[in-house]
């Protein structure tokens, strides 16, 4: 699985813990998963932008700045 | 002691409404840079599939570091795609499905249907997807039978449709309506939307009734692509009407035209296809076959 950045800030594993708890098909669990960090980078992408410093957020400066990140 | 048991269904919707739900506001709190990643291909919710592809083309690059020139291998490779006739992508698009699609009927998981998304892209040049805006149908593969054609304003008739009178026209109305108020305000591009439409399950889609409105209206004239993987034909339509209903055990409806394209309009009239959202913002891809490379004429 690819790494992210901010994976080693991200405890994700109490919740895995939790989901193999139960007996779910290999699918299932990756399914569930994936909507998880699917939220998880909504969540974390909004915080990070909120942080931004304001006056850099949304002149195009920021996104030559940060954004380029990811791709 | 024993677990609580596990409602992975109940679980599911509720982690696709968060996912939704956080995808919303990030799109509300930070619209440029949402589409600033957009732009790039890059969807915010799926951040690690797009550093998995990264990975892989680095590592990709690397390899042919060492055997030739990385641009000439590039070239190479565009260069034979482009020089493919429509017959030859369609083989190339078969045989490739072949290794991805599962053997019986049966959900895609998300990394068949990302190799799906990622051999459309590269064989037609159409970044089609099973999720667009946070939005998906309930399955992104399955059986597609034919359809009738679709009244398209008040006092039409199969006769007044330019090709497959023979299939006939529904009694009722479509599930978004007529197309146009009129025949006088009936548009070429309406009638390309009929021609070229799909009906899709939105009825059993689990927030359909709770989001109605919203969904009714994004629903309204979505552009998809559907492939038959046995023959590699791949057509552009809009969803124009819902359903079939589950009994019937098919998932998806297809317009006279869509269905002959398909090569669907014969015997049972039914097959299974794949049917992925059209991300084209733009509207750059038209309606009807698909049969170059749009990133490459």
């Amino acid at each position: 699985m690819a790494q992210l950045f901010y994976d080693h800030l991200i405890v994700i594993e109490e919740i895995t813990a939790v989901l193999d708890e139960h007996t779910l098909t290999k699918e299932e669990r990756a399914e569930l998963l994936r909507l998880i960090d699917q939220t998880l980078h909504h969540e974390i992408l909004d915080t990070i932008f909120t942080h931004l410093p304001k006056e850099r957020t949304y002149p195009k400066n920021t996104m030559k700045r940060f954004l380029p990140v990811f791709t | 002691m024993m677990p609580v048991q596990l409602h992975t269904s109940k679980l599911r919707l509720a982690l696709e409404r968060q996912a939704r739900h956080t995808g919303r506001k990030l799109r509300k709190n930070h619209p440029h840079a949402v589409s600033f990643l957009e732009k790039r291909g890059i969807v915010p919710g799926k951040l690690r599939e797009h550093a998995a592809r990264i990975a892989t083309t680095g590592a990709l690059a690397g390899a042919m570091l060492l055997t030739q020139p990385i641009a000439q291998q590039v070239r190479s490779a565009t260069s034979a795609i482009a020089q493919m006739t429509t017959e030859q992508l369609q083989q190339k698009l078969t045989s490739e499905l072949v290794s991805v699609l599962p053997k019986e009927m049966s959900l895609l998981t998300p990394t068949q249907e990302q190799q799906i998304a990622n051999i459309v892209q590269t064989l037609w040049g159409v970044r089609a997807v099973p999720e667009l805006d946070g939005e998906r149908l309930n399955r992104s593969y399955g059986f597609i039978g034919a359809e009738q054609h679709l009244p398209r304003f008040p006092g039409d008739s199969v006769d007044q449709h330019d090709g497959f009178q023979r299939s006939g026209i529904t009694p009722g109305l479509g599930a978004w309506g007529y197309f146009a108020p009129s025949k006088q305000m009936l548009t070429q591009d309406l009638i390309e939307k009929e021609k070229w439409y799909v009906a899709v399950q939105t009825l059993y889609l689990p927030d359909w009734n709770t989001r109605f409105r919203y969904l009714r209206d994004w629903y309204k004239y979505r552009k998809v692509l559907v492939i038959n993987p046995t023959n590699g034909k791949t057509v552009a339509a809009v969803v124009a009407d819902a359903g079939p209903a589950n009994w019937t055990g098919k998932h998806y409806g297809g317009s006279p035209e869509v269905m002959a394209y398909l090569g669907l309009n014969v015997g049972m009239q039914k097959g299974a296809v794949v049917l992925f959202f059209v991300d084209d913002a733009n509207n750059e891809i038209p309606l009807g076959p698909v049969e170059y490379n749009f990133k490459l004429r």
